[in-house]
């Protein structure tokens, strides 16, 4: 399986809302910076890759760290020091000041200018993703109506996407409103995380963004980010009053938008979010059952969603995604074919990682959060 | 200085298995050989009966289970 859209930062259990706040999060981002944060959040992150990879995930993609941490993994994993997933890391987003992400897990500009020197920055500490905030969101929004709500500029947006597009790097945007995904395209953005109801102008945007590195851009819903805060209680989600009014349009729009989008032809990947709220590291297959469940795809096309589309999305199709000669050796064996029953990827008996075996892969499931999942999507 | 980890990899045959493609239409492969070379790549897919194993690779036996792309 592949994973689009990935935080190290935490295991996926339920947020502390006190943690999210600005005032929260610049106390945590104090700590995390200083040097016992980052081995802190070096450890942290690499042992929720080995979930990751546990779990069948083979290659990764991160959009939004607390430093370079996850380079520095990719990196010693890359050069042979330790086996691990194919990773793509994009490093701290980029968000304006006090925007989604902010200041925990981005860096904030006010300018064009500002945007293209922290992009240029992220690469020189050798990302090979970048993520922007373009709206805002609901795990960290502070007042009604901020989810979703515009915060970075178009031109803002155009700055990184070219720094990123010359170095041939592909750029995410957090976006969840039809606005804020309109402003992303047309800043040349590659992939939208989220999204929301597609209207005719954006469906065409998304299959022809004369501004992407491609010429086209993907959409990946991350439904196992979004979900969770429909069908679980605001006590078992322990999220504000404010956070669960947020909720309720982002999680219309994104169901909404992948059905669509699936429909009308656009790339839909599999991206789940991992590190927020009821997301677990090892939970990629509850994202093809979501697509399943929700969004009008039969169990193959979800499973190849997982596979071959988000390979081709994240531009890694020459390498991996499906089993071909002269591609990396990136397989499960499994009980039953996912085609039949897409449970059979939450158990895969060998991951093999670019020819590495994990024989007899364990995680560390959570079991109270995953009766409650099931529960909820019964 | 630590030595690094060691990272080689084995080259190894998963035979006798049936392959989930992750093709959109689902389509599978019947009894079906991998090989994985010592570069990790893979260097022969195809129907048991067409695949030699080279000699020093280890062989597993996928009788009844199914290899997709991870």
């Amino acid at each position: 399986m592949i994973n689009g859209h990935v935080h190290t930062f935490s295991q996926g259990k339920p947020l502390d809302p006190k943690g999210s706040t600005p005032e929260g999060q610049r106390k945590t981002a104090k700590i995390m910076h200083s040097a016992p944060g980052k081995l802190f959040m070096y450890e942290t992150s690499k042992s929720n890759i080995m979930t990751l990879l546990n779990s069948g995930v083979t290659t990764i993609r991160t959009v939004g760290d607390v430093g370079y941490e996850v380079v520095a993994i990719r990196d010693r994993i890359n050069s042979g020091k330790m086996v691990g997933p194919r990773i793509m890391a994009a490093g701290p987003m980029l968000a304006i000041p006090d925007g989604h992400g902010a200041p925990l897990v981005a860096m904030e500009s006010t300018t064009p200018e500002e945007a293209r020197s922290e992009a240029e920055y992220s690469i020189d500490h050798g990302v090979n993703a970048l993520k922007i905030a373009a709206t805002g969101g609901v795990t960290d929004s502070q007042v009604p109506g901020e989810a979703g709500a515009p915060q970075m500029t178009t031109e803002q947006m155009s700055a990184i996407c070219e720094a990123a597009h010359a170095n041939d790097i592909i750029v995410a945007a957090h976006a969840q409103s039809v606005e804020g995904v309109r402003r992303a395209l047309k800043a040349g953005v590659d992939t939208i995380e989220h999204g929301c109801e597609l209207d005719d102008e954006l469906t065409e945007l998304f299959l022809n963004n004369p501004n992407s590195l491609r010429g086209w851009s993907a959409l990946e819903p991350t439904l196992s980010a979004g979900l969770p805060m429909k069908y679980l209680s605001q006590e078992t989600l322990n999220m504000t009053d404010v956070q669960m009014q947020n909720s309720v349009p982002v999680i219309e729009g994104m169901v909404n938008g992948a059905r669509q989008a699936h429909e009308a032809g656009i790339k839909v990947g599999v991206g789940t979010d991992t590190a927020m709220p009821f997301v677990p590291q090892y939970g990629t297959w509850r994202e093809m059952a979501l697509l399943n469940r929700f969004a009008g795809f039969t169990p193959a096309e979800a499973f190849h969603a997982g596979t071959q589309v988000t390979a081709e999305i994240l531009g890694l199709s020459d390498e991996t995604g499906s089993l071909e000669v002269g591609k990396s050796a990136d397989l499960l064996v499994l009980e039953e074919n996912p085609v039949d029953n897409l449970r059979t990827l939450e158990k895969p008996l060998l991951v093999v990682a670019a020819g590495h075996p994990i024989f007899h892969p364990q995680v560390e499931r959570f079991d109270d959060m995953e009766a409650q999942l099931d529960e909820a999507y019964k | 200085m630590h030595a690094p980890r060691n990272t080689a990899i084995e080259p190894f045959a998963i035979e006798h298995a049936t392959v989930a493609t992750g093709d959109a239409d689902g389509r599978t492969l019947s009894d079906t050989t991998i090989l994985v070379d010592g570069l990790g790549k893979i260097r022969e897919i195809g129907p048991s009966s067409n695949v030699v194993v080279p000699p020093g690779y280890h062989e597993l036996d996928g009788t009844g289970k199914v290899v997709s792309p991870a």
